[in-house]
């Protein structure tokens, strides 16, 4: 390998046109990734699908911007991990993110959602996984929500609560970028605010907020969508408190008061979502932990 | 969103690299191929080839509009491919490259640029001597040090002197960070070890900062006569460092190679590709550099051929 040697059956396994495919030997599972949909309008999905019949399916849905590269890796291991335990797992950017096509100024929150759902529809039609579940980390958890069918177990990693903290959360992460930097933090938020108001898309840590999707998305809640849910949920909180902080608590408590199974776990780690860091260390037990969870309530036990 | 059909094709491949599958995003432009395809390569920190602010994706489909194809590429341990990365090397990152550029090049497509921003033109500059086919290269803010660790090294992470006790003890509780901290150790021994034998330390004050593995790296370049485009901004530490370090050993290298070694400025510094209006002016610019890298490869051969 190092003198560039080598022929190119030995270094591709398949690829068809907009999807490129390979088995994994160890585990049998084929993971599939492609552009969905038709040119210019193509969603990236990553389908992971375990050898045998699956046992059922998860949809992992994404957070925005930094939050999406900073918690790729787990995603992608949490999906790996999945399909070696017998579950058929869909990972997927929104239409106008990561790796897929579309417009970025055209994203909003009902745009997510409806890939989401597309996707996931996409996945029951090739797939047939069986009853399906939904990861979502930070604002993915509030879409995940929102795409889910209300018997699915779902699984809520560092949710974001409401889109107005979210976007206070961010402009924080700006004003702290600024200080390390030794800049003028100035006023962030009455900044931001002001460039969205005014039409324009701002600029936070090298991300461009566009207007739609920050007026789509502020008004948005965690619990308003998760109204009509009533399958199981796991919260897990991302944090160095040894105990669930007050937002996290006051979720739990207003979930089970409305007779929802809700189980927190609690991961002794603190991901830096906006700046670019190596993985963080709770990782491994965040998706050992979030795998037997998924097992257990989607009717298994894990292999 | 947009109904129109995109200049561009995109497609994921998986590169089957030993025992790992390296994912890329392979654009390729719809009309009138100019026969250049360009590898993307991100720099540290496990960022995937989506990069930030999705450039890579952005940058990719601007050069398809320009006719070149490109590959967006995530190292083994990093986004969609498999495997493990414990700090970023050049010696364990380099088979990923290796497979990439004899895929593109069986693809068809006899000129091939690589562009690598930070570690990734560090390792772009690594595999001149081991891939015959590199018609030029794009090194975004490129350091000119070495890292602390062995030779051949090049790590992201903190210097170990520079870190407080406490925080030392939580980094040894970890299994990564012991790898990490031990290859450390092992580069400072060998430079110990070396120093005590008699070998050579820095020349002068403009050699302090420059790792003998760029200076080699440049050396080749410059042996092999790849075109070769340095992008910097303006005030950027590593472009004050570049400029020391030219008044030294670098600067004997690179003599008498302004035709085949070009320095781009930008307005803001390059590193971190922070702000959107860098990352802009990457995509804006990308086009023309690799343009001049093909018209400086031309010329070459004219001479050579004259």
């Amino acid at each position: 390998m190092g003198n560039g040697s080598g022929t190119s059956t030995s270094l591709i396994e398949v690829t068809e046109g907009r999807r490129g495919s390979y088995r994994d030997p160890k585990t049998g599972v084929t993971v599939a990734a492609r552009l969905l949909g038709a040119p210019g309008e193509g969603m990236f999905v990553c389908t992971y699908v375990p050898s045998g019949r699956p046992r059922g399916g998860v949809v992992i849905c994404p957070s925005l911007h930094a939050e999406l590269l900073s918690n790729y890796r787990a995603e992608v291991l949490l999906a790996q991990h999945l399909a070696a335990a017998g579950v058929a797992v869909l990972r997927l950017h929104y239409r106008g993110t990561g790796q897929s096509e579309g417009d970025e100024d055209a994203v909003t929150f009902d745009s997510m959602r409806d890939d989401i759902v597309s996707a996931a529809q996409s996945f029951e039609d090739s797939v047939k996984p069986g009853p399906l579940a939904y990861v979502g980390a930070r604002f993915g958890a509030v879409l995940g929500a929102a795409a889910a069918s209300p018997r699915s177990p779902l699984v809520l990693w560092e949710p974001v609560f409401d889109g107005r903290r979210y976007w206070r959360d961010v402009s924080r992460s700006r004003m702290i970028h600024k200080m390390n930097e030794s800049e003028d933090p100035g006023s962030e938020q009455a900044d931001m605010l002001k460039t969205l108001d005014s039409g324009k898309a701002f600029d936070a840590l090298g991300y461009r907020i566009h207007p739609a999707l920050f007026e789509s998305t502020v008004p948005r809640a965690l619990q308003q969508e998760m109204l009509a849910q009533r399958g199981p949920v796991l919260l897990v909180q991302l944090s160095r408190q040894a105990d669930l902080r007050a937002p996290h608590r006051a979720f739990v408590d207003q979930m089970r008061a409305q007779g929802l199974d809700v189980d927190v776990e609690l991961v002794p780690d603190e991901p830096v979502w906006w700046l670019l860091r190596p993985p963080m260390k709770g990782m491994e037990r965040l998706i050992d932990m979030t795998t037997r969870w998924l097992v257990g309530h989607l009717g298994g036990e894990e292999a | 969103m947009s109904t129109r059909a995109p200049a561009y094709r995109e497609e994921p491949v998986w590169l089957r690299v030993e025992d790992e599958q390296i994912f890329g995003m392979w654009t390729t432009p719809r009309s009138d191929p100019s026969g250049v395809a360009i590898v993307l390569l991100t720099g540290g920190a496990w960022v995937p080839s989506v990069n930030r602010n999705r450039l890579w994706v952005k940058l990719a489909r601007e050069l398809a509009a320009h006719g070149h194809a490109s590959i967006r590429l995530d190292y083994h341990g990093v986004g969609e491919s498999t495997g493990d990365l414990v700090g970023y090397r050049l010696v364990d990152l380099k088979p990923d490259l290796l497979a990439c550029l004899q895929w593109v090049k069986e693809q068809g497509h006899q000129e091939v640029v690589i562009l690598g921003a930070c570690f990734g033109a560090r390792l772009a500059m690594s595999v001149v001597p081991l891939f015959d086919d590199i018609s030029g290269l794009v090194l975004l803010a490129p350091p000119v040090w070495d890292s602390e660790g062995a030779s051949g090294n090049f790590e992201v992470g903190s210097k170990l002197k520079e870190l407080p006790k406490g925080d030392l003890l939580r980094r040894l509780a970890d299994k990564r960070q012991r790898v990490v901290i031990r290859r450390v150790l092992a580069g400072r021994a060998q430079a110990v070890w070396r120093r005590a034998r008699g070998g050579r330390g820095p020349d002068s004050v403009a050699d302090q900062k420059v790792g003998p593995n760029f200076l080699r790296s440049m050396a080749q370049i410059v042996e092999e006569r790849i075109p070769t485009v340095l992008v910097y901004g303006a005030e950027e530490p590593m472009y004050q460092d570049y400029v020391e370090a030219g008044r030294g050993r670098l600067g004997k290298i690179t003599q008498g190679t302004d035709r085949l070694i070009k320095i781009e400025m930008l307005g803001t510094p390059v590193h971190r590709l922070l702000p959107v209006k860098v990352q802009e002016e990457v995509v804006r610019e990308a086009p023309k550099w690799v343009r001049e890298l093909r018209d400086a490869r031309r010329a070459m051969n004219e001479e050579a051929m004259a």
